[in-house]
């Protein structure tokens, strides 16, 4: 590959993982130190692109509070609740994955990882079947809205804000699949373990901040009073 | 392989020839060749927006007479501004000069991450390729600043040029979360933070409002998309929603946006004005502050751009009132470049004439600002010629007159050639002349009441308006010769020292261009960025005097 | 970190989110909102602090990502300086008809102060058209046909020029010209006008008493309670201008110089001109707690069948509805309302 960096090149005790770290870095810690922060930095921008969305949501919800308060019982708590323990969930088996990426115990760590995704499937699974449920009952944003049991009037812009909210979450639960599964290749491969686990660590940090988001989503749509 | 030896680097090698063939420039890693990339696609967009902009003072020329419709008209001010402000103004500085000099300035071997850095470029030309197919389709008609619910409503392509702007904005928030953990992480030993150079402290200022207000102009803009695609209504008022929500979500962002533009260009003018008067900077600390003063004032003055919106009167005081502060930073450091000047020992290089031109020109603009957050004037100002003249000597005057003394003074150091110095003083000055021959009539056409964005106007402008037009010319003129001796220096300039100006900076302190790692050996630096004496300027990697050490 | 942390923490979130749904079956009126948010806040600072290390990690990076909340907060609450305070271009509640008590003593008798007070007025009000010397020459006068009255001449005054007969042009507008309504003013700041620009000109003819009863006044009264709306929906006044032909229809079917016609006025902005109903324009939800349409009903209900029933509905309004109670008219004020009233229902 032309024009490449020179790579210091780190091999481990644990006869697995190898890292390159790049050159304009002193150390392999000043390197994953670096990427920590980056990552904190595009969480920040993540704050404030679903914060638009929080912002709009307060401005309406404060504006038309009857509304908001007829339209939430259209929404399904059980199911919301039901999420929200399958996200919490799968933070948890995802902080134990990347611990146990640190601690070298591959196995586990695949094991982990693995329920973090099943875990996310089965969030976008009741997500789903809220949707459809939603759509049958002309419960749909702005302008498709058809629903006649709903009086209030404007009913249609809760709709909107929760077809967006939870679609804008849903796709950073796929976006996170993704990068689940990718880290799930790299540690069957032995490229993740003690001497090397940024990306595990990284993508934890993702995965944490979507449970987040849903933390605020799910009392704010489904438990409005 | 290890090719970053300390020594035994072949003389002449530098990050130009570093590695041959286009190929090895379009998947480079190197923050140098990216800077440049970067600094080509600008100035090709800049040409493009220029020339809108030519169309548009043609078109203005005579009251009554014109050979483009309306609607034409209507999209070529929205292409103008549009392609000026999110693919050159705000990229300009930092995607272009700071991709090439932040580095070399903390002393460091690259940006901290630089495969997310080249991934930028591309993501920038990506929103730019957007937002360019649209000229080509049904354009846009919306304006720059697509308000609903016109922007809802129009059949012109918007959605093409919301899309290029969503994408470009991710280049310009990866690349400001690039500097912030470089600034953080790869200062070279002794680079301390009062050490660093204010082009440094303004560009790190710049990239924590990028990393802040660009993800909500991201949010604006797909909620636009949807609006038009699905009808969700947040924004639209036939189905409930408020459109004056979309202004308080598109000003949130292009308010800072404008803070983007214009703190680097500060940043260059501080650093040019201690060179070319050979004394230290005055007030470093303040300039410094007053960077952040700016970035924290910047995001909660918005409202300044909706005084007759129709919010409430509650947030039309509030937002006058804390827009009267943003002069208070900008007066900071306007007086301590002229208080730098004063007793200096100034050079006129081009560098420095701009450098005064910016002073010039910005303080005009920046004092205009004043009278426009005054809640009870801006009533009548806005929407006028007045508030177009007011931004355009704040971008162009401040911002462009930053973009030019910056590329000339790092023109040696980029390009290892010197430019022909007659020219560029002649240069300058028909662009800064030319440019009060543009915009300072359009004060008195706004203040006479002439609106803006209007395909004709009253006969009474007729002749302020031709002189603007004129003035045009005087500035394209300007940027055409400009490009002539520039490109002609690449060409054929005399070959550039390390450091032609006498500089202290850590950039001049290795050659022209630099090498392909930036430095031969990692610096050590015991000095602060500005220590010119009387006998000198000291380089900042300078060993330490025996009493400060 | 250690495995028994994180799966303490992980349970500590669950049993945070079963309190969460709990609590908010309880009604706990506007603490409910308070309540939620703080427990989703102590679940997302344990998601940050543990989860993601923020308790361990550099504070740095801790730092970084609160400052997102901060913006996000300023974002949030400047936006709210508008949205939350646009005033009353937001009608909360029912719409109320103005009651327009006088404050002056005989407001329709000149004095001084109501000259001086009518100058201030006109200076605002009347000058874009009569001129600052009330002459008729104002900006806009030579746009407009007829030309707007000199007020200096007492020639060929549409309605006449006794103080009753100013005040009912005020208060009305001359039909046909560009002569506006002015009942968005009070009625004593219509009076002080009044007074103001009869003093232009030659002395007036006086009022009698009939004058001043045809235009509700009863002289025998410190204070005109004049019944006048405040403003007119949007709606109403482009419907008026669309359809002159039906005001004056109306006008001349139902006697619009009756004291019942006056009374009427009051009803106006929600029943309609001539009581056709209609929505009350461009204004957010105001669904009542039992969902009544906020379109207001034809003139045609059981209110209507005696007078007695009519005097119980004023009385009271109708509960849960948008129809306030308007108990302030004598018995002889509601006959004539009545009799009125009923007159447009047919």
């Amino acid at each position: 590959m032309s024009d490449s960096h020179g790579t210091h090149a780190m091999t481990s005790d644990d006869g697995g993982v190898v890292h390159h770290f790049a050159h304009h870095f002193a150390t392999a810690d000043d390197e994953f130190e670096a990427a920590k922060q980056g990552m904190w930095l595009f969480l920040v921008t993540e704050v404030l692109m679903f914060g638009g969305l929080f912002v709009a949501y307060g401005i309406f919800h404060g504006l038309y509070p009857a509304m908001f308060k007829e339209c939430h019982e259209f929404l399904n708590v059980k199911l919301g609740a039901t999420n929200t323990v399958v996200l919490i969930t799968s933070s948890l088996t995802m902080a134990l994955a990347v611990s146990a990426t640190q601690r070298g115990k591959r196995q586990r760590a695949i094991l982990l990882l693995t329920s973090t995704f099943m875990l996310a499937c089965c969030f976008l699974v009741i997500k789903y079947f809220e949707w459809s449920h939603k759509f049958h009952e002309g419960l749909l944003p702005g302008k498709h809205f058809t629903n006649t049991e709903i009086h209030a009037k404007k009913a249609d812009l809760f709709f909107s804000l929760y077809f967006v909210m939870t679609g804008l979450h849903g796709f950073h639960v796929i976006v996170g699949m993704c990068l689940i599964a990718w880290l799930i290749k790299r540690t069957v491969k032995k490229e993740l373990g003690p001497q090397y686990y940024t990306p595990t660590e990284l993508v934890g940090f993702y995965w944490h901040f979507v449970d987040l988001v849903w933390i605020y989503l799910f009392p704010l749509l489904y438990l409005v009073n | 392989m290890s090719n970053h030896s300390a020594t035994g680097v072949v003389h002449g090698d530098n990050y130009l020839n570093h590695t041959p063939g286009i190929w090895s420039w379009l998947t480079t890693l190197d923050h140098k060749r990216i800077g440049v990339m970067y600094l080509f696609t600008v100035l090709s967009f800049f040409f493009v927006g220029g020339v809108f902009a030519l169309l548009i003072r043609m078109s203005l020329f005579y009251s009554g007479h014109h050979f483009i419709d309306a609607n034409t008209y209507n999209k070529f001010f929205t292409y103008h501004g549009a392609i000026m402000v999110f693919l050159v103004i705000i990229p300009a500085i930092p995607a272009a000069l700071g991709n090439f000099l932040v580095p070399i300035m903390v002393g460091a071997k690259d940006v901290a991450f630089p495969r997310l850095n080249l991934f930028s470029y591309y993501i920038y030309c990506a929103g730019a390729i957007f937002a360019t197919a649209a000229l080509f389709m049904r354009g846009a008609d919306t304006g720059w600043t697509f308000y609903t619910p016109y922007s809802i409503q129009t059949s012109t392509t918007v959605i093409l040029v919301l899309t290029g702007a969503f994408i470009a904005g991710f280049s310009s928030i990866l690349t400001g979360l690039n500097f912030i953990v470089t600034v953080h992480k790869l200062r070279a030993p002794g680079m301390s933070w009062s050490r660093l150079p204010l082009f440094i402290w303004a560009i790190y200022a710049t990239s924590i409002i990028q990393v802040l207000a660009t993800p909500v102009l991201a949010i604006t803009l797909m909620l636009l998309i949807l609006e038009r695609v699905v009808g969700i209504g947040i924004f639209d008022p036939a189905l409930g929603g408020d459109p004056i929500l979309f202004q308080h979500f598109f000003w949130f962002y292009s308010h800072p946006a404008v803070y983007i533009m214009i703190l680097p260009a500060m940043g260059i003018i501080s650093e040019v004005i201690p060179v070319f008067s050979r004394k230290p900077i005055f007030g470093y600390k303040a300039i410094a502050y007053s960077s952040f003063g700016i970035a924290l004032i910047a995001f909660i003055v918005w409202g300044h751009h909706m005084f007759v919106s129709g919010q409430s009167e509650l947030a039309n005081f509030v937002f006058s009132l804390i827009t009267m502060f943003v002069a208070i930073p900008t007066g900071v450091k306007t007086f301590s470049w002229v208080w730098t000047m004063a007793r200096g020992s100034i050079h006129f290089n081009a560098p420095m004439l701009y450098a005064f031109g910016f002073i010039e020109l910005f303080t005009i603009g920046g004092l205009t600002g004043v009278f426009l957050a005054t809640l009870a004037i801006d009533v009548h100002l806005t929407q006028t010629y007045f508030v177009v003249a007011h931004f355009h000597y704040v971008m162009v005057g401040g911002t462009l007159m930053g973009l030019l003394a910056g590329l000339h003074f790092w023109f040696p150091k980029m390009w290892g050639k010197m430019y022909d110095e007659k020219a560029s003083v002649i240069a300058s000055t028909l662009i800064i002349l030319g440019f009060n021959v543009t915009f300072f009539p359009q004060f008195i056409l706004g203040l006479q009441g002439m609106p803006r964005r209007y395909w004709d106007y009253l006969p009474e402008f007729q002749t302020l308006n031709q002189v603007s037009t004129v003035g045009s010319w005087l500035i394209g003129a300007g940027f055409l010769y400009t490009a002539w001796y520039l490109g002609k220096a690449l060409m054929s300039g005399e070959k550039a020292p390390s450091n032609p100006w006498q500089s202290t900076t850590l950039e001049w302190q290795t050659s022209s261009p630099p090498p392909f790692e930036n430095f031969l050996e990692t610096p050590i630096v015991s000095h602060w960025a500005y220590e010119y004496l009387p006998e000198g300027g000291v380089p900042q990697n300078a060993p330490a005097n025996p009493a400060t050490a | 970190m250690p495995t028994k942390t994180a799966l303490l923490i992980g349970s500590t979130l669950l049993c945070l989110t079963f309190v969460t749904v709990w609590v908010a079956g309880i009604d706990l009126g506007a603490f409910n909102f308070i309540v939620a948010m703080a427990i989703a806040t102590v679940k997302a600072l344990l998601v940050a602090l543990f989860f993601m290390n923020l308790i361990y990690d550099r504070r740095e990076n801790g730092v970084i990502f609160f400052t997102a909340f901060l913006f996000l907060a300023i974002f949030f609450t400047l936006t709210a300086t508008d949205l939350f305070f646009r005033g009353d271009v937001y009608l909360k509640g029912p719409i109320q008809g103005a009651e327009a008590k006088s404050k002056i003593s005989k407001p329709w008798v000149s004095t001084p102060a109501l000259v001086a007070h009518g100058k201030e007025l006109f200076a605002v009000n009347c000058t874009s058209c009569h001129g600052p010397e009330g002459l008729g020459n104002g900006p806009a006068a030579s746009a407009l046909n007829p030309h707007p009255r000199n007020f200096h001449q007492d020639k060929d005054w549409v309605n006449g020029r006794k103080p009753s007969q100013v005040f009912k042009t005020l208060k009305d507008g001359v039909a046909g010209s560009a002569m506006a309504s002015f009942a968005t003013l009070s009625s004593d700041d219509r009076w002080s006008l009044d007074a103001y620009v009869l003093s232009l000109g030659p002395k007036p003819p006086a009022d009698t008493t009939a004058d001043l009863i045809a235009i509700g006044i009863d002289p025998t009264k410190e204070n005109a309670v004049e019944a006048v709306q405040a403003t007119i929906p949007v709606e109403m006044a482009m419907r008026k201008m669309a359809q002159p032909e039906m005001v004056a229809h109306a006008a001349s079917a139902h006697n619009q110089d009756s004291a019942g016609a006056q009374l009427y006025q009051s009803c106006v902005q929600c029943h309609g001109d001539h009581g056709q109903g209609g929505k009350i324009g461009a204004l957010p939800s105001i669904s009542t707690p039992n969902n009544v349409s906020v379109d207001p009903f034809m003139l045609n209900s059981e209110g209507l069948s005696s007078q007695q029933a009519f005097t119980k509905l004023l009385d009271s309004g109708i509960p849960g509805g948008l129809m306030p109670s308007y108990g302030q008219y004598s018995g002889a004020e509601i006959g004539e309302l009545y009799g009125y009233v009923k007159s447009l229902a047919h």
